[in-house]
């Protein structure tokens, strides 16, 4: 059980570990110095009290209810069918777009100058490509090594630099000032619990609030040592505050270890979100919800290969090339949260037609996600492609997701006739 | 600097026509190492989205400049100077 617990707890920590986390980070300890601690702590109490609801044991009396059947409860199955739907597809293919490229230009310019860093960003998704196509639990088991691999060079790392400011103290300008932007972008850290144990009978919170914990004391310590070791102005204005945090702290041994940092990070999100859209695909193939599949089994595999050809080509085209990747990237996370709030809403409902007091918490929830989802689009420079990338995603799907709701209806009305007349 | 420099490739041609290409030449390294503290030179740092973002590499004076606005750079830059426009 141990075994299990470790391996969601890490699945967990795939997107929290993640480059992209650890540069919202520095730029938010930079922009909002100790009211970043302030924003940190409150998201990582409302994403653990979202869990605590979402997982609450008097959901489990039916025999299990996991993400999805929630969704389903709460919402209806169109709407969880679309959400989940485009969520999913859009956080695997954007995410490691942007993760996959990045991480090739950390080895290109930390490691090996003269390897290409589109040749090391696409033999990082054929490694993860590679672990599914082994086993899923194979590919489970391999994110232990990814995030052992950050967290040891961030432990490495911070040790260092608590010597190094302890020996010699910077003064530090630990006042408070206000964006909003990059304050409620603290709730896209605790992003990702979405896992459980997959071969217990009970979801238990024990691994999610665990990387929870981790990630809240890492985003923490990393905050003060960055703001310790590089001026806040510096952190807030740059797309790179980790490498220049690290390379303050160490020098190239530094750079180095934030390097191991990228690069294994960057396998642990891919290898997360792959597993978080297969798992959600699966639940939703279970009920009979995946547009185009017949209830039942989903194969893996197939979906890991389609994910990789078409990240491949995203890659190929280009698309990190251009500023709207990262526009997708925030309308993606935008779009996880609101699903987030919504699973806390469906199981605040729930729980509260049993009685079970302070459900409405999860209500709460889902109004700060909405409300933060809301204020973050509209005081994006990038407002109007944001909401225009949302459109182009959800109408689609919920459109599919309708179209085969209907379908999925009609064909079970045809075998219950057939299986009627075979009867008679 | 050095080895930031030598990460360098530098085009001229990049976002230009073809009738134009032959006449633009390369620059290597070294030429451009030698003439950075010109006040003759504007350094054009073409790179855009995660290229610019995830590098740590960016030459110190450069200045940003977005390839697909190329039609209005002879608005926005000196054309008495020599222009490098550096994209990877």
């Amino acid at each position: 059980m141990a075994w299990t617990y470790l391996i969601t707890a890490t699945l967990c920590l795939g997107w929290m570990l993640s480059p992209d986390v650890f540069i919202r980070v520095g730029n938010g300890v930079g922009a909002n110095k100790t009211l970043f601690i302030v924003g940190g702590a409150v998201a990582a109490l409302l994403a653990a009290r979202a869990l605590f609801l979402v997982r609450h044991p008097q959901l489990q009396n039916d025999g299990g209810t996991n993400r999805t059947d929630l969704l389903v409860y709460g919402v209806g199955p169109t709407l969880t069918t679309t959400l989940l739907l485009a969520s999913r597809m859009a956080l695997v293919l954007l995410i490691p777009t942007g993760a996959l490229v990045a991480s090739g230009y950390a080895f290109n310019e930390i490691f090996v100058y003269w390897f290409p860093n589109f040749g090391f960003a696409y033999l990082l998704l054929a490694l993860v490509v590679v672990l599914h196509l082994v086993s899923e639990a194979f590919a489970r088991k391999a994110q232990i090594v990814f995030t052992a691999l950050v967290l040891s060079s961030m432990l490495i790392l911070s040790v260092a630099g608590w010597i190094t400011t302890n020996s010699s103290p910077v003064p530090v300008d630990t006042g408070a000032s206000f964006s909003l932007p990059l304050l409620a972008g603290s709730l896209f850290f605790f992003l990702g619990l979405e896992f459980s144990p997959d071969n217990l009978q009970t979801e238990s919170r024990f691994p999610a609030i665990g990387a929870l914990l981790v990630g809240l004391v890492l985003f923490f310590g990393w905050a003060m040592l960055s703001i310790h070791s590089v001026p806040a102005e510096r952190l807030s204005g740059t797309t790179i505050p980790h490498l220049i945090a690290a390379r303050a702290i160490w020098g190239d041994t530094g750079r180095v270890l934030m390097g191991i940092t990228i690069i294994a990070g960057t396998c642990g999100v891919v290898n997360a979100l792959f597993h978080l859209a297969i798992g959600s695909f699966r639940e939703l193939a279970a009920r009979g919800l995946l547009p185009g599949h017949p209830r039942g089994e989903l194969m893996p595999r197939r979906y890991v290969v389609l994910f990789a050809l078409i990240i491949g080509v995203l890659m190929g085209k280009g698309l990190a090339g251009y500023e709207i990747l990262d526009t997708y990237i925030q309308a993606s996370l935008l779009l996880w949260l609101f699903v987030g709030g919504m699973q806390a809403f469906s199981a605040a409902t729930l729980l509260g037609r049993r009685g079970v007091p302070h459900s409405w918490h999860g209500h709460a929830i889902m109004t700060v996600y909405t409300v933060a989802v809301v204020s973050l689009i509209a005081s994006d420079s990038e407002a109007v492609p944001i909401v225009r990338f949302l459109a182009l995603i959800l109408l689609p799907t919920a459109a599919l997701a309708a179209f085969w709701s209907r379908r999925r209806l009609a064909l079970n009305v045809t075998n219950n006739q057939h299986a009627k007349g075979g009867h008679s | 600097m050095k080895k930031l420099l030598s990460l360098l490739v530098f085009s001229f041609a990049f976002t230009l026509t073809p009738a134009f290409a032959a006449d633009v030449g390369m620059m290597n390294v070294d030429e451009l190492k030698g003439m950075l503290d010109s006040d003759n030179l504007v350094i054009l740092d073409v790179r855009t989205g995660k290229d610019w973002s995830s590098s740590e590499f960016k030459i110190p004076g450069a200045i940003r400049a977005n390839p697909r606005d190329f039609a209005t750079w002879g608005e926005s830059h000196p054309k008495d100077k020599k222009i490098v426009l550096y994209c990877a």
